[in-house]
């Protein structure tokens, strides 16, 4: 039995960053959030965002916030830090130069 | 600057755990709702809907594990659980947890007691300045002269100390006594009598006042003293003004100059003085009185120092000494080796005895796991199937082993405790720092460390064994008592053969060590011990000075003791035995011309009163005894043991025969051990005390009275009326003396004796529990081999074979071990080889038919099984 995630560990902090870096957000939002934006085909265990959630709180990347959501509920909302904004930037251009590369390997044969 | 945050979060995730708790499962919640409703805007029933949100959600559960992991906890929180899980299970099974823990404990508690005095003894650090470069250094002789322990001459020492160049500084010491007579008790002081740079090449300070100054050892100085800190407390109060004060020694007046720290106990524990020595310049090379202390120079080491000193030439004064000189070579050991000696060896061994009854206890207890292991299948196979992970479920158990194990740890330091109390009240003053022994936080350290280690160890096999069961295995096997699988069995016989052959081991070097001691015990010493009464009364101050002093006063005291009730026979004498001789010398014997290049011959010099051989029961075997008649004005006399006889007067008769400056030898007697009842007979020379002198004298007194200390007082009075001043030490019977020289011995001989004792019982009791739950566990297969019409010899049989199977594979192993490790014990057995091959056959044959015994209880119950009944069972 593995960890019932289908991503790179590495790969959720990235899109969690990435996700919540216009306004912050509440977990399921940034589960379907993800979802959508990969036009359905990221299909996160939902509740492995937690730990990963949890994890980049603890490394103060992002910090959370207990507000109201338009229906009226207690969410626990999500934004990035200081820290986490550079890291994501970090991280991005990291993807990039290796989906880049991993592009150059895939297409050359 | 990132970690302060981090901390900060994690405190408040530890100090508000429940709340942070809370908090995520609203938040979990929170999501599953939102889900929920977009599934039912979707168009599912609202049951479906949770149903599927809580499906895209996975295990909420393990999520929650896993988020409260993030916060960095979660291992406190695990360990607690699992310690207040195996606290439960412990308590759950007390049959089991008393059986473990008290084995545990005695294994733990023996090793914990062996640990302490090994610490005080050997660890702890000698009361020295870099202990590592002192050494002791002797001449190495002839076995009469002394051995590999030949002391110096005062010659040795200054040459040494002008030439070599591999020592700092060497200094000389030799043991002395002073009988002091401050307040109402004459008392016998033991002392030593030093160079001045003794203390600086001990680099010891004195407490209070100062140590010796360079120009207090020479001929005619001023009489100084230091004191030890135990005679400073003991006689003088501890008083600070002792300073300069003068004691009455032996007649002289000492200045104390300073007071020594507590922890010294150099050259010896029960030295109470040191006194300066008065070296004269020598005119030839002997006498040999001397033992030597040196500082070996930084970065020389010993091996190089022994090198260096064996090409010293003796160049003091002219030849006319040195042949005698030249006999002698070097000898240097290190000084922690002077002072632990054979006590290092028998220590360690100890330590390695209790390591295995230690290892036997862990064993059995690994036994016991493994069989409730078995009975926890079906637990450990849910919490898989429930997605524990292996890693976690090792943990558990690993805690519960733990906590087994420093229960135990706990359990055993209560039994050291008075495992030690006892050891201090069996073991002989001669080990050294006895009185340092002790539970300190060493001691402890090391009882919770191997309490861990043993833990770990009995608990991993087990372990292993459970956490690799496959699902399926667990579910097939689980709850039904089936046939014990052979992966299981295999552990079980892997663990009595270790068992088994550890205490083959132990049981071995128990047995050469009884012998040895048995046979050391019945050596013949050459004298009859019953009914001796012996005491030490050192004629020492202006009293004895002059040798005429002495002739007047042993006859008076030989008669008034004489003429008591109930004596036999009295004697006085320089030397006793076992162990106490005065002195070795050189002789040659007239009209044989020394051969050059050849060391001369050399004895013991006992100097005894007419009646020593009648009062010690040592047979005449040519010639005659001393008599009156050899008084101090008639022709000198000697007499000479068989040993002597026969060495150096092999083909010919020794009576007649003189020997130089001591006369005609007029008997022969029987041998007489005066070096240790393990040492080799040496050659003994007999003076008659009127025409030699000793001012150390024995005195010892054969009586009729069944106990010889009823004589003490009276003795004593005719002492005190003779001389009141006279301080009399070392009272006690000829037998007390033997029974010490034996104290060692015999106290390791008790103590492996005993662990083997345990070992035994372990091991057996291990075999037994190992059979018989074998024995149940397949009393289906018994029963259906038995409805099958198997005869009940073939499962007699059966069982055995088992048994038998595993005690032959045991006891291989442990005599091949045993081949392999006894030789260590070598330097500790006398007159047994490491092999004794009657002691190998010997514990083969009590293990082995131990364990069959064990075994066939096991068996009786296997082949009383009814078949209905067992099949019925199922």
């Amino acid at each position: 039995m593995g960890k019932p995630s289908d991503l790179v560990q590495g790969t959720l902090d990235l899109l969690i960053l990435k996700t919540i870096s216009l306004e912050p957000k509440h977990g399921w939002a940034i589960a379907r959030r993800i979802q959508q934006i990969s036009n359905e085909v990221l299909q996160v265990q939902q509740g492995s965002l937690y730990p990963a959630l949890h994890r980049l709180e603890q490394r103060a990347w992002i910090k959370a916030k207990w507000a109201e959501t338009e229906t009226g509920r207690q969410a626990k909302f999500y934004s990035l830090t200081a820290t986490g904004r550079a890291q994501l930037e970090k991280e991005t251009a990291n993807w990039g130069r290796l989906s880049g590369a991993i592009n150059l390997v895939v297409e050359s044969t | 600057m990132q970690w302060p945050r981090q901390l900060w979060m994690r405190l408040q995730a530890f100090f508000h755990r429940d709340r942070f708790t809370q908090k995520l499962s609203d938040e979990i919640r929170f999501h599953l709702d939102e889900q929920m409703e977009e599934n039912i805007a979707a168009g599912m029933s609202p049951d479906e809907a949770r149903h599927a949100a809580e499906r895209r959600f996975g295990n909420s559960t393990l999520v929650k594990e896993e988020t409260r992991a993030t916060w960095g906890w979660t291992w406190l929180e695990e360990i607690t659980q699992d310690l207040r899980y195996g606290l439960r299970l412990l308590r759950k099974s007390p049959g089991f947890t008393a059986v473990a823990v008290l084995t545990l404990a005695l294994g733990i508690g023996a090793n914990t007691a062996i640990f302490s005095v090994v610490n005080a003894v050997l660890l702890k650090s000698l009361p020295f300045k870099d202990p590592e470069q002192l050494v002791m250094v002797w001449n190495r002789g002839a076995a009469a002269a002394g051995g590999d322990r030949t002391p110096l001459a005062v010659a040795d020492l200054l040459d040494w100390r002008a030439q070599n160049r591999s020592f700092a500084d060497i200094a000389a010491f030799q043991s002395e006594s002073f009988s002091y007579a401050g307040g109402d008790l004459p008392e016998q002081l033991q002392a030593a009598n030093v160079t001045a740079n003794f203390f600086s090449v001990l680099g010891v300070q004195a407490q209070l006042g100062r140590t010796f100054l360079p120009e207090e050892d020479r001929q005619g100085a001023h009489h100084v003293a230091l004191l030890s800190d135990g005679f400073w407390r003991r006689r003088l109060a501890g008083d600070t003004q002792v300073l300069g004060r003068t004691l009455d020694l032996g007649g002289e007046a000492y200045t104390v100059i300073g007071i020594l720290p507590a922890r010294l106990d150099f050259p010896a524990k029960e030295v109470s003085l040191w006194t300066t020595l008065q070296l004269k310049p020598p005119t030839r090379r002997g006498p040999y009185f001397l033992t030597g202390l040196a500082r070996l120079k930084k970065d020389v080491s010993l091996q190089r120092a022994r090198i260096e000193m064996s090409t010293l030439k003796t160049s003091y004064p002219s030849g006319q000494y040195i042949l005698s000189g030249q006999q002698f070579t070097f000898n240097a050991l290190p000084v922690s080796e002077f002072i632990l000696g054979d006590v290092r060896l028998a220590l360690l061994v100890l330590m390695a005895a209790a390591t295995l009854v230690l290892l036997i206890a862990a064993v059995n207890v690994a036994n016991l796991m493994l069989v409730r292991s078995a009975a926890r299948v079906k637990e450990m196979s849910l919490r898989t199937a429930l997605g524990a992970s292996r890693s976690r479920i090792i943990r558990q158990l690993l805690t519960e082993s733990t906590l087994l194990a420093l229960t135990g740890g706990a359990l055993g330091t209560l039994l050291a405790v008075a495992g030690v109390r006892v050891l201090l009240k069996i073991a002989p003053d001669t080990i050294p720092r006895l009185s340092q022994v002790g539970i300190d936080g060493r001691v402890l350290g090391w009882t919770a460390l191997v309490s861990v280690v043993t833990g770990l160890l009995f608990g991993l096999a087990p372990e292993w064994q459970t956490t690799r069961l496959s699902l399926e295995e667990a579910l097939k096997e689980g709850g039904r008592a089936t046939t014990e699988s052979t992966g299981k069995r295999r552990w079980h016989s892997l663990l009595v053969v270790t068992e088994l052959s550890l205490a083959v081991m132990l049981l071995i070097s128990a047995g050469l060590l009884t012998k040895s001691f048995w046979r050391l015990q019945r050596v013949d010493s050459g004298v009859s011990t019953e009914r001796i009464l012996t005491m030490q009364i050192p004629l020492r101050g202006p009293r004895y000075e002059k040798a005429q002093q002495l002739d007047s006063f042993y006859p008076r005291l030989l008669e008034r003791i004489q003429t008591l009730p109930s004596v036999g026979a009295v004697a006085v004498s320089n030397s006793l035995p076992p162990d106490s001789s005065e002195y070795s010398d050189n002789f040659s014997i007239e009209g044989r011309p020394a051969v050059p290049n050849q060391p001369p011959p050399i004895a013991y010099m006992v100097l005894v009163s007419a009646d020593f051989f009648r009062a010690f029961g040592i047979p005449l075997r040519g010639g005659r005894f001393f008599t009156a008649a050899d008084a101090a004005n008639s022709p000198p006399v000697a007499i000479v043991s068989e040993t002597t006889a026969r060495q150096f007067f092999p083909n010919e008769d020794p009576l007649g025969k003189r020997i130089t400056g001591k006369g005609e030898i007029v008997g022969v007697v029987g041998d007489v051990k005066y070096s240790g009842l393990a040492d080799s007979i040496q050659p003994a020379i007999y003076e008659p005390l009127t025409q030699a002198h000793t001012w150390d004298a024995f005195l010892s007194v054969r009586t009729d009275a069944a106990d010889p200390m009823s004589l003490i007082i009276a003795v004593r009075d005719e002492i005190k009326s003779l001389d009141p001043e006279l301080p009399v030490s070392q009272v006690g019977t000829l037998e007390s003396r033997f029974a010490t020289a034996l104290a060692q011995p015999r106290f390791r001989t008790t103590l492996i004796a005993s662990f083997a004792a345990l070992a035994l019982v372990l091991a057996v009791v291990g075999t037994y529990g190992v059979i018989s739950y074998s024995v149940t566990q397949r009393t289906h297969e018994i029963g259906i081999r038995v409805a099958l019409g198997a005869p009940r010899k073939s499962v007699l049989k059966l069982v055995l074979g088992q048994g038998t199977a595993l005690a032959i594979a045991g006891v291989l192993i442990g005599l091949a071990g045993s081949f392999a490790l006894t030789g260590l014990l070598r330097n500790l057995l006398f007159n047994v080889s490491a092999t004794d091959w009657p002691t190998f056959a010997g514990t083969t044959l009590l293990l082995s038919g131990t364990a069959l015994l064990a075994c066939y209880f096991p068996a009786r119950r296997a082949i009383r099984v009814d078949p209905m009944q067992a099949l019925r069972h199922e």
